[in-house]
């Protein structure tokens, strides 16, 4: 048994903490606090320059070759710096997602592309009307001539308005097919008929909503097999929800004992103070393995466990119950925000109550990841 | 590089110790030994087992096993609610051991010719002196830490009291303890030297305790996935609805979490002793929580029948509470645990950041 991440992984952490001292400045942070964007061209292309994008990647296709652990460290510490990291994140679901189920045009020509940090993709599951029932898409795309016609709308496409494609899950036979007619596009931004609107979030971010109004798409762009667009998701959607929130919650059990040691919390109110600070650390920990225990499954080639839905699903809860514990600890001032002089370490508690809720609902709800641990981890009967 | 699976030898450990316990300890021996809390008989095949030594020196008799090995056999002692004091034992067992001019009592302790105990100060009774011992009805002696000083107590002059009854079925019973005990104990070591041994062994039996808590959890989640795939209601099994099956979602994975927090407690005694004592008492926190959440849940899962003697999640249910309030409960283990950790916050405002 053992529980260290190894030497290998440690490094990139170093490589990396020292990438964002140098890289992540002061002004960037601000940039990304206005914008919202969850993407920075210029931080991303020096990302690339490093060979990070493409870190996780196989040799065979330009990539760093990089373990699950190694990727880890690099995602933690990203995470952890609150870097503008979503093209990021993105960008890696979809190259390994294009390298397993792509064309070999798109694994030739595509994906180096992305590597070099020159190209952005975006993810277009949700839709107005579908959101957990992902499989229930209503946006169509019907074939003409040796291209494809699409039309329909979609919600929460992150980091959209500065991508060049938008990873898109479209409906491509009847309706009652459901899961057995849906196909994966990547429908480019610059195409005529395509309109991106901006979605702000009460946590900072702009995400947007899209458009399609008789988008004209080449079958080249297709991925995957007509009317197979649904195991490109689950594959894409399981990448996303083995992560879960440790990093997150690490910096935010930082900043609570930084605020604790700083105020010298006594008598009554010291006393919960510490029992919600002993709480949130073990909270972390047990995030941190499960997450964990995720990586090293995705390292050993581990399938059909329910390890993903629980690491995330675990994390996202703790974090938020955290954030809306330390606002009731700390009383009025944790309601002031950045900008308030008296607001505790510039706000951050009332950002994390701000970013918290959406950890549990966005790449996956709570709701669904419980229904898949109680049929896959638990061998309950499906309940939907 | 991590590695979270158990080696051949830890697993065909559980294998045995499971095969074991389904065997020698089943539901009805459980509820034959719930007043006494305690199954002589079945002590006795378990130090057959070798069970008791495991984590002894060789030299004492025992088998020089690691505590992940001893969490793994404690938590399948608590899968089925075995009514053996395993983890004082051990714990206890090990702290002693450390004194080699009682290596005669450490051999009996390791032959299961003995039990042995620990007073733990968060166990004291208001401001008396007596201390509620954890398995202090059947242990022969306890080791106390009383200010700077390691003391070993023996029931010689009958100062424990019978074993009280308990919401657990367990057997605790009070230990006078200090100037009001009957004779005088025998001092182990003095000073920081006690000190510390006293802690790394009180972590040793928290740890433990947690692998108990922890296998007790995963069994109670067991027989309500069980009972929810077979019992019809509406025409359909209650597992099917989503109001039963996310309840028990939940505990799946505290469960796990549980289980992993053990094990890398576990691990760090070697890997990362800095943190040792700090997962020990995360662990304990953590599997208690967990256990009685997951008991609670299960038990709720039968509705009525769940509530009766009949059925066998009332067992753990009660004794996910006992179990886990032994050493002080999860509020006051909470505050040590704030207190271990505090240096690091200290360090972290000092500018490490």
């Amino acid at each position: 048994m053992d529980f260290q991440l190894g030497d290998k992984a440690e490094q990139v952490r170093r490589d990396i903490r020292e990438f964002l001292r140098r890289e992540f400045t002061e002004s960037e942070r601000q940039q990304e606090r206005v914008s919202g964007d969850g993407h920075n061209w210029s931080l991303y292309k020096k990302l690339a320059a490093a060979g990070w994008v493409s870190a996780g990647w196989p040799k065979e296709f330009g990539g760093g070759g990089r373990d699950p652990y190694e990727m880890l460290a690099l995602y933690w510490e990203l995470s952890k710096a609150g870097f503008p990291w979503f093209g990021l994140l993105n960008n890696g679901f979809i190259g390994h997602t294009l390298m397993a189920m792509g064309s070999e045009q798109q694994k030739t020509e595509l994906v180096p592309r992305i590597a070099a940090g020159d190209v952005l993709i975006a993810l277009g599951y949700t839709e107005p009307g579908s959101g957990s029932d992902v499989a229930a898409a209503k946006t169509v795309a019907r074939p003409e001539g040796d291209d494809w016609i699409i039309d329909g709308q979609k919600m929460f496409t992150t980091t959209g308005h500065l991508a060049q494609y938008i990873f898109t899950l479209v409906r491509t036979g009847p309706p009652e097919h459901k899961h057995r007619s849906l196909t994966m596009f990547l429908v480019p931004t610059d195409a005529e008929g395509v309109e991106i609107h901006p979605i702000h979030t009460m946590g900072g971010e702009r995400t947007n909503g899209v458009f399609f109004d008789g988008v004209r798409v080449p079958d080249a762009l297709r991925v995957g097999e007509v009317d197979k667009g649904w195991s490109v998701v689950r594959f894409a959607l399981g990448l996303e929800q083995a992560m879960g929130y440790a990093d997150r919650q690490e910096l935010f059990l930082e900043e609570a004992e930084a605020w604790t040691a700083g105020t010298e919390q006594s008598g009554e109110k010291g006393v919960l103070v510490r029992q919600q600070l002993a709480q949130m650390a073990i909270n972390t920990e047990v995030s941190k393995l499960l997450r964990y225990r995720s990586t090293w499954e995705q390292a050993q080639g581990i399938t059909g466990t329910a390890s993903g839905p629980m690491t995330k699903a675990f994390s996202a809860v703790k974090y938020l119950q955290d954030a809306r514990a330390w606002m009731d600890l700390q009383g009025p001032l944790a309601a002031l925000e950045r900008g308030a002089q008296q607001a505790p370490l510039q706000g951050a508690f009332a950002e994390t109550y701000r970013a918290a809720p959406v950890t549990t609902i966005y790449g996956g709800t709570v709701e669904i990841l419980r229904s898949v641990i109680a049929e896959v981890g638990l061998g309950l009967p499906k309940s939907r | 590089m991590m590695d979270l699976a158990l080696d051949e030898s830890q697993t065909l450990l559980v294998r045995s110790f499971s095969d074991f316990f389904t065997k020698e300890c089943p539901p009805s021996l459980v509820r034959e030994t719930e007043s006494e809390g305690f199954s002589r008989e079945l002590w006795r095949r378990f130090a057959e087992m070798g069970a008791p030594g495991m984590g002894l020196p060789e030299d004492m008799d025992g088998l020089d096993c690691g505590l992940l090995e001893l969490c793994l056999v404690s938590a399948a002692a608590g899968k089925v609610l075995a009514p053996l004091p395993f983890a004082e034992v051990a714990a206890a067992g090990r702290l002693l051991a450390r004194y080699s001019q009682h290596a005669q009592l450490v051999r009996r302790l390791a032959r299961g010719e003995a039990l042995l105990s620990l007073a733990l100060p968060t166990a004291r009774v208001g401001v008396s002196q007596d201390i509620l011992v954890p398995g202090g009805g059947v242990a022969d002696a306890v080791l106390a830490l009383e200010d700077d000083i390691l003391c070993l107590y023996g029931d010689a002059d009958l100062r424990r009291s019978p074993t009280p009854p308990n919401l657990g079925s367990g057997c605790p019973a009070f230990w006078r303890m200090g100037s009001e005990s009957a004779a005088e104990p025998i001092i182990l070591a003095q000073g920081v030297e006690a000190k510390q041994a006293f802690a790394t062994a009180w972590a040793e039996w928290k740890l433990l305790t947690a692998a108990a808590l922890q296998g007790l959890a995963q069994k109670a989640l067991a027989i309500a996935v069980e009972y929810a795939s077979t019992r019809e209601q509406f025409g359909v099994p209650i597992g099917g609805f989503q109001a039963v099956s996310h309840p028990l979602a939940d505990c799946a994975m505290a469960v796990e979490g549980a289980e992993l927090l053990v094990w890398e407690a576990a691990w760090s005694a070697d890997q990362n002793p800095g943190r040792f004592q700090e997962l020990c008492a995360m662990a304990l926190i953590f599997a208690a929580q967990t256990a009685q959440e997951t008991t609670s849940t299960s038990l709720h899962t039968h509705g009525g029948y769940g509530f009766t003697e009949e059925y066998d999640i009332q067992l753990y249910y009660r004794r996910a509470c006992a179990w886990a309030l032994q050493g002080g409960g999860v509020s006051e283990e909470l505050l040590s645990l704030a207190r271990l950790r505090s240096n690091i916050a200290a360090n972290f405002a000092a500018g490490e950041r």
